[in-house]
């Protein structure tokens, strides 16, 4: 059985990868829903922006994430002024490292199944007198809905297994940044740190595997609708 | 390959091209091979994996070595140890540390014994213009940092981590300083991030904080710690053995020594 301190990483990795998701979702649904329905030139650029984190190296990421965000450089110190807080090695540096790392799954799920509503069952909301706002949220966002929860549970299984960007972002800090995979990685360094190793493997393997497979049931549901 | 049916004049065009990429490919094979078969010819290599604090060192030693080329990398003494054990193509290890020396020659993958090739201190730094100069010891440290300050460390296990939460502990102070501290992979992450400025303060050796661009607070007391010793061993996994030793040996040279002594590090 996992001891007390790696039931600590354990649930801090749930917390940080819940939050993360819970802090792309509103952006990923209106990202998610221009993408797919913005006819613009710029729409291809804006795309590749929103994609980026998916394809550059995480460490990269992170190290990107670090110039923008460090003590001083004017977003960190504005948050500095807002919160009295660094950004740099906190939990909060975790959660952004995590949102913005899996942010581009949520965002493509999202656009993919806004793609798949019949645009007629718009026009016909639109035609009976519903604004543009309360069509999207009658019509639009219900029938995509499968899609965005599985693009929320793919991006959760992903933020749960971030490394790069937050061992550069976030460092290795016990039980304000130390996820599962720092754990692992810090036990790597350790002696007798395999038995350790393999509970947090184990973890980690469920807790990704129930990921996938919901998201694999929703984008199923997302299909038949 | 697809095979074309028979009754064709002669080959697609597609199947023209098909024929000439892989023409282009079986070139591009022939080359490679010609270019190991070179490379054979060229001084034997020693893989040296050093731990990360000794990088200018070896590198410098690298350039000396006659007879053979050295191919070193770095690293948390600790990921080294490991990876050598779990097969790396290594030659030499050099460590920060004698627990993984021990942790090898457990393991029984050391080619005869190690050697102490040099010691070293381990000190506090700080950014350059840090508003903590002065700081006499870590005591004191702990006590002037402010709200939402971080303390750079080496992982647990990597041998600079090992030596200061040793030596916290003996202070009684570990504790204390858990909170504010962010473990890094080796010893010169943590000086890169007091260079950065994102930690406030960071535990390196001496010998780390004259390679970057950071302020000294105070030297650790080495009575709170063990001490700090490189040791240098052949591996029995060398695909170089006779080179391997030679380099070992190399280390105690006087190029050797004088390299390490102008670094900033004692003999032993």
């Amino acid at each position: 059985m996992p001891s007390e301190a790696e039931w600590e990483v354990v649930l801090l990795s749930v917390r940080v990868a819940a939050l993360a998701v819970a802090a792309s979702l509103l952006p990923g649904i209106l990202l998610g829903w221009l993408l797919a329905r913005w006819q613009h030139p710029l729409r291809a650029l804006l795309q590749g922006v929103v994609m980026l984190p998916l394809v550059l190296p995480p460490v990269v990421t992170g190290y990107l994430l670090l110039f923008l965000l460090g003590r001083s450089r004017p977003l960190g110190r504005a948050w500095h002024a807002l919160t009295g807080g660094y950004i740099a090695y906190t939990t909060a540096a975790c959660v952004i490292a995590a949102a913005v790392v899996g942010f581009p799954l949520l965002v493509e799920a999202i656009r993919l199944a806004v793609l798949g509503v019949d645009r007629r069952l718009e026009q016909v909301s639109r035609s009976l007198g519903r604004g543009a706002l309360d069509t999207f949220a009658r019509v639009t966002l219900p029938l995509s809905l499968p899609g965005v929860l599985a693009g929320a549970v793919l991006s959760y299984a992903r933020a749960l297994g971030e490394f790069g960007a937050t061992i550069v972002l976030a460092g290795n800090v016990a039980g304000e940044t130390r996820t599962i995979p720092v754990a692992v990685y810090t036990l790597l360094n350790v002696r007798d740190g395999e038995a350790g190793i393999l509970r947090l493997t184990a973890v980690s393997v469920a807790l990704a595997l129930a990921a996938l497979l919901g998201s694999f049931w929703l984008s199923a549901r997302q299909r038949r609708a | 390959m697809r095979r074309v049916a028979g009754s064709f004049p002669g080959p697609l065009p597609r199947v023209r091209a098909r024929r000439r990429a892989a023409a282009a490919l079986a070139t591009a094979l022939a080359l490679a091979g010609g270019a190991v078969a070179t490379r054979a010819e060229e001084p034997a290599t020693v893989r040296v994996l050093a731990a990360a604090s000794l990088t200018e060192v070896v590198e410098g030693l690298a350039k000396r070595f006659e007879g053979a080329r050295v191919v070193p990398s770095f690293g948390a003494s600790s990921e080294l140890a490991r990876q050598i054990k779990d097969g790396a193509p290594a030659d030499v290890f050099v460590s920060a540390s004698p627990d993984w020396i021990d942790f090898l020659r457990e393991a029984k993958a050391l080619d005869g014994d190690a050697i102490v090739l040099a010691r070293n201190q381990l000190v506090c730094i700080a950014p350059k213009g840090s508003a903590l100069r002065g700081v006499g010891d870590p005591k004191a440290l702990l006590s002037r940092l402010a709200k939402g300050d971080h303390v750079a460390i080496a992982d647990a296990g990597v041998p600079a981590g090992e030596y200061a939460r040793k030596s916290l502990e003996h202070a009684g102070l570990l504790a204390g300083y858990e909170p504010r501290l962010v473990g890094q992979k080796d010893v010169r992450a943590v000086l890169r991030a007091v260079e950065q400025g994102e930690a406030q303060a960071g535990f390196v050796y001496a010998t780390d904080a004259r390679v970057g661009s950071v302020e000294t607070l105070f030297a650790f007391d080495p009575k709170t710690h063990p001490p700090i010793e490189y040791l240098a061993a052949a591996l029995r996994g060398a695909a170089n053995p006779t080179d391997a030793r030679r380099f070992v040996a190399f280390l105690r040279s006087e190029s050797a020594r004088k390299l390490l002594t102008d670094a900033g590090f004692a003999l032993p």
